[in-house]
């Protein structure tokens, strides 16, 4: 596969992963692009024993987890249990707003995980970028997905 | 909200792709800096340790031991040089492409290294260097009256020991805080 159609094809995908683990636009682009970067730099190392979209989130995934070091305590947007209640602070996009904002405050691997399921990344190729077992990545999501969607309700609730 | 909500949500979030050269230029600086960065340091080693080879020869010292104190200097230079390429190759052999708890370890483990490495250089270092100044100066001192010599060791020595008790931890602590700090984060992640 050609770097540039990785590139048209991936970027996204990247970028919503980076998204959901920083939950900072400026420093998720900055991210996808070190991950561009690298795949760039290594794609004549892809030894295809995974699939292409496998070795491109582990990738992304790996350089998340190092986004520590890019902002040595990068500053995740704390959740706002308050939750809003008038309809004059919302807009078009909080609900996006608000699931990303979710997601980020989850601990770091289970960002990872949901980011990938949302991602339509099947279960067993999560499990073969996080490195754990099928069983514990369909019990993690499951907890997870319990998790976002009451939160959700409750910001859904809020807005009713 | 169902799970094809929140799929549908995730899926709505874009960001304005850039042009992909600015990502292959973006590369190609990575690649340049990183060598460029590494080059320098060997050049700035090696060439100190020439110039005290130079200054070895050409002053050409009576004394065995201003030539061990000279020789001191110069192996506390290639054991700086050595370290500093140990760390670059260290950061280099990381497999960006290993699923992420192994990533996580390889993290932690190159982490370790460094800090292992940084500290030992640090104080060798500083240890190699201030007995390579003593020793070389030892002959020059002998050479000169008490009352010049005597105040110039009580001098030498408060400096020495300054540059140990004090810089020495303090560039040590600057060293190792934010790589603890990381240690402590790739710990936690994985617990």
């Amino acid at each position: 596969m050609k770097f540039e159609e990785i590139y048209q094809n991936y970027w996204q995908k990247v970028f919503r992963l980076a998204m959901g683990y920083v939950n900072d636009r400026d420093l998720a682009e900055d991210l996808t692009q070190d991950v561009f970067v690298i795949v760039y730099q290594k794609l004549s190392t892809f030894n295809q024993q995974s699939s292409i979209g496998t070795w491109i989130f582990r990738i992304a995934s790996n350089t998340c987890l190092r986004s520590v070091e890019k902002k040595q305590k990068h500053q995740t947007t704390a959740l706002n249990h308050d939750l809003p209640t008038t309809e004059s602070h919302f807009e078009d996009n909080d609900q996006i707003k608000f699931l990303y904002q979710c997601i980020s405050t989850l601990d770091e691997i289970d960002r990872l995980i949901i980011s990938l399921e949302l991602e339509e990344v099947p279960q067993s190729e999560i499990a073969e970028i996080v490195g754990i077992s099928n069983g514990n990545v369909r019990t993690k999501i499951h907890r997870i997905k319990e998790k976002l969607n009451k939160k959700m309700s409750r910001y859904e609730y809020s807005r009713s | 909200m169902s799970t094809l909500d929140l799929k549908n949500l995730w899926q709505q979030q874009s960001s304005s792709q850039p042009n992909i050269e600015v990502v292959l230029e973006k590369a190609k600086a990575y690649r340049k800096k990183a060598t460029q960065n590494i080059i320098i340091q060997n050049i700035v080693g090696v060439g100190t340790a020439i110039y005290l080879l130079f200054i070895a020869f050409y002053y050409d010292p009576e004394l065995l031991l201003a030539k061990i104190g000279i020789g001191c200097g110069i192996l506390s230079l290639i054991i700086y040089t050595v370290a500093v390429n140990k760390l670059y190759r260290l950061i280099n052999e990381i497999g960006f492409d290993t699923d992420t708890m192994a990533y996580l370890d390889k993290l932690k483990e190159i982490k370790q290294k460094q800090r292992k490495i940084q500290t030992t250089t640090t104080s060798l270092y500083f240890l190699l260097f201030s007995l390579g100044l003593g020793l070389y100066m030892y002959e020059y001192l002998m050479a000169l009256q008490p009352s010049y010599s005597i105040p110039f060791v009580i001098v030498t020595v408060a400096w020495v020991a300054v540059n140990w008790f004090y810089f020495r931890p303090k560039a040590i602590k600057k060293q190792t805080a934010k790589i603890d700090e990381l240690i402590q984060y790739f710990s936690d992640i994985k617990s």
